[in-house]
């Protein structure tokens, strides 16, 4: 949350390189989206594993969160930084 | 196996066929080992599909998260178990803690995801998550704590249950 804390609210987090997430994984994505949204920012996601995607689905959070293919694709819409 | 904790002693042994037992000491270090052997015994079955592995990895590694944390909180040593069965049509999981207890019906249900108030649920996901992505799960209260029962059917047995 490093970036927050220096005035950027409108962040990308990759997680193209993960294959595997849990509740606790899940916890701290909302965390993190939580506190940019606070500050009138947004938090997207780049999700390339289906099997991580399917996790944030059963979770109902596809509907909380905007995925993305890319990190390009994500600045494409809208965030600044990752 | 061991690197020096006290009760780090790992056991892994076949009971009768088709049944595997795996104990592990209650540190969260051992809940990617838990992952991997589910997963490696659920492929044992050719009928078991590549995504439903990938959801019961899930689906354990939260149940064992779960009962090392009960054991923490508890401040129990004792090892948790996790036992494999494996039928013909399904897997079947179950971890047993010894955490004293737990009461399914406390987890609080999660507000609609359009709702504000579900970003204020950082943690609590891991039971929804387990009752979503098994086919079946039970969590008892035995005598001296709880077990997690996890199945995952094989594709044939979800296809044989669709066709009624």
């Amino acid at each position: 949350m490093a970036e927050v804390r220096v005035g950027n609210h409108q962040l990308v987090l990759d997680l193209s390189g993960v294959d595997f997430i849990d509740s606790f994984g899940l916890g701290v994505v909302i965390g993190a989206l939580k506190r940019v949204r606070i500050l009138d920012g947004d938090l997207r996601l780049v999700v390339a594993e289906p099997r991580v995607r399917r996790v944030f689905e059963v979770c109902d959070l596809d509907r909380v969160f905007d995925f993305h293919v890319s990190v390009e694709a994500a600045v494409e819409n809208g965030a600044v930084r990752r | 196996m061991s690197d020096g904790h006290p009760g780090d002693e790992m056991a892994v042994a076949d009971f009768r066929p088709g049944e595997i037992v795996l104990e592990i000491p209650a540190r969260t270090e051992y809940v990617s080992l838990v992952r991997v052997v589910v997963a490696a015994a659920a492929e044992i079955e050719p009928d078991m599909d590549s995504a439903r592995i990938d959801d019961l990895r899930v689906a354990v590694s939260e149940a064992t998260t779960n009962a090392i944390v009960a054991h923490d909180l508890h401040g129990v040593s004792d090892r948790i178990r996790i036992q494999c069965n494996l039928a013909d049509d399904e897997i079947a999981v179950v971890v047993h803690d010894q955490g004293m207890g737990f009461e399914p019906d406390e987890v609080p249900i999660l507000p609609e995801p359009d709702s504000p108030e579900r970003l204020l649920h950082e943690s609590g996901l891991g039971v929804h998550l387990m009752q979503m992505l098994a086919d079946e799960s039970e969590i008892s209260a035995t005598d001296d704590g709880t077990d997690v029962r996890l199945v995952v059917y094989s594709s044939k047995r979800r296809r044989r249950d669709s066709d009624g």
